[in-house]
C-alpha cells in the first residue's frame, strides 16, 4: 500500500494503519536523529517525538506532494530546534556505535570508526545550513530536488550550499588516508 | 572557476535526478569542459569518502510501541464522521445560494404555454401564498415568543395577523 493511500485511510479513521508508516520510516528517522543527537538515547526520543508530531499534523499533509519529504521536513526542523536548545554547537567528540561490518578485523574496524567520528565531527562543526544539506545529500541520499522541498528552499540554493559546504569540509579535513594511499579526498576542483 | 555552468546542477546530475533532456545537455557539456568534469569527479569522490560515516543503525522496536501507545487512534475517526464547523458553514452558504437560485428560476419560468394570461396570474398568486405561508407562521411564532419573554408589546392588525407593538 502506498504512503498516500495509508494516510488517506488514517484520515478516514483507521488510526492503526499508522503502525505501517512507523515501520516504514523509523529506521531512517532514527539515523537522521542520531546525526543530530550523537547518542542513541536522544536519537530514540527524537524519533518518537517526530513520529508523534507527524501523526498529529497528518491533516495538514497536502496530497500531491511526497509523504516522505513532508515527514522529513518535520524531522529536520524538529532536530534543528532540538540541537539549538540542547546540544552545544560543536562537540569535541562524537561517540559512534559499531559502524563496521562483521567482516572487518578489529584494527580496520577501529580505524573506520575513528574516520567516521572525525567526519561526523567535521560535518557537525559546519554552520547548520551547510551541515544539514551535506547530511541529507551524502548520508541520507536525498536528491537536491527533495532537499529543496524538505528545507523549503530553492534547488539552486541547495546546489550552492552543497558546493560551499564541501569546500568548508575540505578545509577541516584536508588530507585523509584511504586504502593505504595518502591523497586529498576533497580535490581542489569545486 | 571559469565555466559559467560550474555552479550549476552537478549534484543533481551525479544522482541522476534531472530530466532526460537535462541529463543529455549536461553530458554534452561535460564532454568538452574539463573544469566541470573535475567538479563531477570531486562530488563523486566526496560521496565515496563520506560513505564511511554513514551510520548503519536499526531503530529499536520500542520506538514503534511507544509511538503507537502515545498517539490518539481516534483523533481522525471523530473528524471523519462529522464535518468541521467551518465546513458546515461553507455548506450552509452554498445551500442558501442554491435555494435562492432555484426560487429565482421558479419565479422566472413560465408554468406552461397553454395557460391564458389570467390563469398564470392566478397561479402566481396561489404560489406566492404557498411560499409566504411558512414565513407568516414563523413571524407569528417569533412574535408570540417575544411577547412571552416581555421583549415587546403585541397586537393584531386589521387582517387579524399578530403584529409586534400593537395592543
Amino acid at each position: 500500500m502506498r504512503d498516500e493511500e495509508l494516510i488517506q485511510s488514517i484520515l478516514q479513521g483507521d488510526g492503526e494503519k499508522y503502525a505501517v508508516i512507523v515501520d516504514r520510516y523509523q529506521t531512517r528517522l532514527y539515523r537522521t536523529a542520531y546525526y543530530y543527537a550523537g547518542n542513541v538515547e536522544d536519537a530514540r526520543d527524537l524519533t518518537q517525538e517526530i513520529l508523534i508530531k507527524a501523526y498529529n499534523s497528518l491533516a495538514k499533509f497536502k496530497h500531491g506532494s511526497a509523504f516522505s519529504t513532508w515527514l522529513y521536513r518535520i524531522a529536520v526542523n524538529h532536530c534543528i530546534d532540538w540541537s539549538r536548545k540542547k546540544r552545544p554547537r560543536c562537540e569535541e567528540a562524537t561517540c559512534l556505535l559499531n559502524l563496521s561490518d562483521g567482516e572487518a578485523g578489529p584494527e580496520e574496524r577501529f580505524l573506520r570508526q575513528e574516520r567516521a567520528a572525525e567526519v561526523h565531527r567535521a560535518v557537525g562543526c559546519l554552520p547548520e545550513r551547510y551541515s544539514t544539506v551535506l547530511m541529507l545529500y551524502y548520508f541520507e541520499e536525498w536528491t537536491p530536488q527533495e532537499i529543496a522541498f524538505i528545507l523549503a528552499i530553492s534547488k539552486r540554493t541547495v546546489e550552492t550550499r552543497l558546493s560551499r559546504g564541501r569546500k568548508m569540509l575540505r578545509e577541516k579535513i584536508p588530507l585523509k588516508q584511504a586504502g593505504g594511499v595518502c591523497h586529498d579526498l576533497f580535490s581542489q576542483s569545486g | 572557476m571559469t565555466c559559467f555552468r560550474s555552479r550549476d546542477r552537478w549534484h543533481s546530475y551525479v544522482v541522476k535526478s534531472l530530466s532526460r533532456m537535462e541529463m543529455r545537455e549536461m553530458e554534452t557539456h561535460l564532454e568538452r569542459c574539463a573544469e566541470c568534469r573535475a567538479r563531477v569527479a570531486a562530488i563523486r569522490e566526496t560521496s565515496g569518502f563520506l560513505a564511511v560515516a554513514r551510520v548503519p543503525l536499526i531503530a529499536p522496536p520500542m520506538i514503534k510501541d511507544q509511538v503507537m501507545a502515545a498517539i490518539d487512534m481516534g483523533k481522525y475517526r471523530a473528524k471523519a464522521g462529522f464535518p468541521r464547523f467551518g465546513q458546515g458553514l461553507q455548506h450552509l452558504g452554498f445551500s442558501l445560494l442554491a435555494a435562492g437560485i432555484i426560487l429565482l428560476m421558479v419565479n422566472l419560468t413560465p408554468v406552461g404555454r397553454n395557460l391564458r394570461s389570467g390563469e398564470v396570474a392566478d397561479l402566481n398568486v396561489q404560489f406566492g401564498k404557498e411560499i409566504a405561508l411558512p414565513f407568516t407562521h414563523l413571524s407569528q411564532t417569533l412574535s408570540v415568543a417575544a411577547e412571552k419573554f416581555g421583549l415587546m408589546g403585541r397586537g393584531q392588525d386589521e387582517m387579524g395577523s399578530w403584529v409586534p407593538g400593537k395592543e
